[in-house]
């Protein structure tokens, strides 16, 4: 993931000049989540990273937006959807429509696991939840990042639309975690889908 | 990823950044940076850490631990010199306990994050990942457990530095890749040469970063001379400890 | 997840022919009269490994078993010559929790191997030959050799630095790899040391009283694995041409050296001592979806014991992960034989309950989440099961 932020930004400056390009810009209030029919509210001036639609490796996580107010290693609220055909990332397990939150949780968690960038993974937290009454699962993860430092993060999944949405928020577990974890659930908490034809971000 | 697909852009794009730096692009400071300094009486100087690459004829970088282990001591030696005016005693690194010491592992850790943030995303106004709300209202912080390594201290002051010089004296300025790998907390070791070097006076209580200092000098830390020089050119922006 | 060492292939390859045009500059092995002190390149070599050590101890990827990690030490110092035993080499044996086949020494005698390549062992004389290859590795001083062939082994320090592998924490050990690491365990030596390994190890099995014989058999049982699950994997040990070598240059030695000697296998005391590890490496297997190398690994657990419960159930997760054809039939089997075998383990409970509640029994799911939360008072995915309780009683 680390790698692909990097990617995504330094690819920014010369990314190709045919479609949406990768961008930085500051949010705020309720919006729509480009090409998504998803409606949330993003705290006040925090910035949104967006990345290039030709980016493949952006593509390949299913990486939508990044959020943050101090910088991506600080903290980072991110918006992702993987179609479910496409499976997940680090593990050869596929989800299916018809599986339970809980067996959505282990299969992204066994992912999570096989994460090259997580070392010293462990699950503190593992519980059902809904997104906008969608149910879906909640882990609570801590680990070390390649450098050593302790991080954590919580994700949100669900299976919507023929996908698995997740959001996740991510911190050095000293200092940032606790700072905007309440900004994160309030993020989380305005989460609506919306049908299609919703005003654009 | 190609590898070829990130050097390429960060070449390109490092060749964008200003290879001068104007003074007041050197410094960022915390709205209550003149209130908080009155109060602190001592600063306890974190061991520099100095990590430098040569890189080879294949253009792949080397970490070579003695050029490190090198610059670090002149830099400890040229701030010793200067203790007074900084109002400094150093931290040893031997008398930490185990507790103790990986609070100041996280400490570092946390700082190389924090530093590369604030290097990446509140300077250089006109690049697309500047964030101006950061830069108008400075507020980084390395988390109050800092306080633990030194619980006398008023202060803290972190020196961190990634120096690269070509082997055969070829050089170019390269602190793209650095900045960014460095704000996402990855070791990203560019493949050309690059300097970064930051200074951060950390006030000890609540762990705020009350004082930043940036700069892109290529000075060439295994020298005892460059070593005061950059000293030198620090204390041209350091404030006014205590009273 | 191959993106960066698809990229380190073409830099592996080049560091690879770099090592085999290195030539082989030898140097006297540890424990030799011609032997004398450590060279200064070797001194900051020896440091460089004390810090590698340190990030592989710190990575969390341990295994921690003291019987398993005592047992294999104990082998490792059957295998130490009086002349090594004197020496500056401290032989340890550590093991990494991973499903990798992988196996390296540092230069100092620290050996790392992992769960992944223990697990196709099948007895001590194969671990003995694993083992002595190592352990040449670094009583023949190999790791110098191969840093002195490549200036400032700056290629190896570029592809480290990039190398992302596969399988996350399960490759995370290698995430901690330095250089050194890297050499020892990724790319490996010289044509010509690879061949000392070989041949100077087996003689340090053979000498402890090991069947000669094993050692090909180890590595013909490790390329079959690769060739039948296709496993990509960047090791050493995993890599297809690296093994066929090693099947070729055993074979020799057996034809000529070893021909008609016999020795130990130790294949009971093998296989009743790593019976845990086999269960937690077909874990780590199921975990990042290498459904047939777990349930071939935990069928050889139940064939040992039958009423290996923790087995049984895993087998059954694997073929309810898998969902092809049959498994769920074989999964709700595999699950109720867990049962039989132990009825207060609390796993299978809920592994059936959730079965049932796919399949509409609404009783039948409320009567074994129940036993399962009875049984299981602290478990982490509580919320869940009484979630779904919750949900049945609504109905």
């Amino acid at each position: 993931m680390k790698l692909l932020l990097i990617a995504v930004l330094s690819t920014y400056m010369l990314t190709a000049c045919v479609g949406r390009q990768a961008k930085w810009s500051m949010v705020g209030g309720t919006q729509v989540v480009e090409n998504e029919s998803i409606e949330v509210e993003w705290p006040e001036a925090w910035m949104k990273f967006t990345p290039a639609e030709a980016d493949e490796s952006a593509k390949k996580e299913g990486l939508i937006l990044i959020l943050t107010r101090d910088g991506i290693g600080l903290q980072a609220i991110t918006l992702k959807r993987r179609a479910l055909e496409q499976g997940l990332i680090y593990t050869t397990k596929k989800a299916n429509s018809g599986m339970l939150p809980q067996e959505l949780a282990e299969i992204v968690v066994d992912d999570l696991r096989a994460n090259p960038n997580f070392i010293d993974f462990q699950v503190v937290g593992n519980s059902p939840t809904t997104l906008d009454g969608v149910p879906g699962y909640k882990l609570v993860v801590q680990f070390r990042n390649k450098a050593g430092l302790p991080k954590q993060a919580v994700y949100y999944g669900c299976l919507a639309k023929g996908s698995l949405y997740i959001l996740i928020y991510e911190a050095p577990q000293r200092h940032y975690f606790p700072l905007d974890l309440p900004t994160f659930e309030a993020v989380k908490n305005s989460f609506k889908w919306k049908s299609q034809g919703g005003t654009s971000s | 990823m190609k590898l070829s697909r990130i050097v390429i852009p960060i070449v390109a794009l490092a060749l964008l950044l200003p290879t001068q730096v104007r003074a007041s692009e050197l410094v960022r400071a915390h709205p209550d940076l003149a209130s908080k300094i009155l109060v602190i009486q001592n600063v306890v100087l974190l061991p520099p850490s100095i990590s430098m690459f040569e890189i080879g004829a294949g253009g792949t970088p080397e970490k070579m631990e003695d050029w490190g282990t090198a610059a670090q001591q002149h830099v400890l030696q040229a701030m010793e010199a200067r203790a007074a005016t900084f109002h400094l005693t150093q931290l040893d690194e031997q008398s930490l306990d185990k507790a103790a010491r990986d609070n100041y592992d996280e400490t570092r850790l946390l700082y190389e994050v924090v530093g590369g943030s604030i290097s990446l995303h509140t300077f250089d106004s006109n690049r697309p990942w500047h964030f101006p709300e950061k830069a108008r209202e400075f507020v980084y912080s390395l988390g109050s457990e800092i306080q633990q390594l030194a619980p006398q201290a008023g202060a803290f002051l972190l020196v961190k530095g990634f120096d690269q010089r070509a082997s055969g004296g070829r050089k170019a300025l390269l602190a793209g890749r650095m900045l960014i790998g460095a704000a996402v907390g990855v070791l990203a070791i560019p493949r050309s040469g690059a300097n970064l070097t930051t200074v951060a006076l950390v006030e000890a209580k609540t762990g705020t970063i009350l004082w930043f200092y940036r700069t892109l000098y290529p000075y060439d830390l295994r020298e005892a001379t460059e070593a005061s020089l950059f000293v030198e050119d620090l204390l041209k922006e350091f404030p006014t400890i205590g009273k | 997840m191959y993106l960066f060492f698809n990229a380190s292939k073409r830099t592996l390859w080049l560091w690879m022919v770099l090592l085999f045009a290195a030539g082989c500059s030898s140097v006297n092995p540890m424990g030799s009269p011609e032997a004398g002190q450590l060279e200064d390149d070797e001194h900051r070599l020896w440091k460089t490994v004390i810090e590698e050590e340190k990030r592989l101890d710190r990575s969390g990827t341990l295994y921690d078993n003291p019987t398993i990690t005592q047992y294999v030490n104990k082998i490792a110092q059957k295998l130490m010559t009086p002349s090594v035993r004197s020496s500056p080499l401290t032989v340890q044996v550590k093991i990494v929790k991973s499903p990798l086949l992988n196996a390296f020494a540092y230069p100092n005698g620290l050996i790392y191997v992992h769960t992944g390549i223990l697990a196709r062992i099948e007895n001590e004389a194969q671990l003995a030959a694993l083992l002595g290859h190592e352990l040449t590795h670094a009583t023949h001083r190999h790791t110098i050799q191969a840093f002195r062939g490549v200036q400032r082994s700056s290629t190896a320090l570029a592809t480290f630095q990039l190398l992302t592998l596969p399988f996350g924490v399960f490759g995370a050990a290698a995430t901690a790899l330095g250089s050194v690491g890297y050499v020892a365990s990724v790319s490996g030596y010289s044509r010509g040391n690879e061949r000392e390994a070989d041949r100077e190890g087996l003689a340090l099995a053979v000498a402890a009283g090991y069947a000669p014989a094993e050692a090909p058999k180890l590595f013909e049982h490790l390329k079959r694995d690769i060739e039948f699950h296709k496993v990509e994997e960047p090791f050493f040990f995993g890599s297809h041409p690296r093994l066929a070598e090693r099947v070729e240059s055993y074979k020799e030695l057996l034809e000529g050296l070893y021909a008609a000697k016999s020795g130990e296998l130790g294949e009971e005391r093998y296989r009743r001592t790593m019976l845990p590890l086999f269960v937690e490496n077909a874990r780590t297997d199921l975990a990042i979806g290498r459904f047939e190398l777990a349930e071939e690994s935990l069928s050889g657990v139940t064939h040992q014991q039958p009423d290996h419960s923790q087995a049984l159930y895993l087998l059954g997760e694997v073929a309810r992960q898998r969902n092809g054809e049959g498994d769920l039939e074989r999964s709700e089997d595999r699950f109720r034989q867990a049962v039989a075998a132990d009825a207060q383990y609390p796993d299978p409970h809920k592994a059936i309950g959730m079965l049932f509640l796919k399949r509409g029994d609404k009783q039948g799911a409320r009567n074994e989440l129940q036993q399962y939360l009875q049984l299981a008072p602290q478990a982490p995915d509580r919320a869940y099961v009484e979630q779904e309780l919750r949900n049945l009683s609504q109905r």
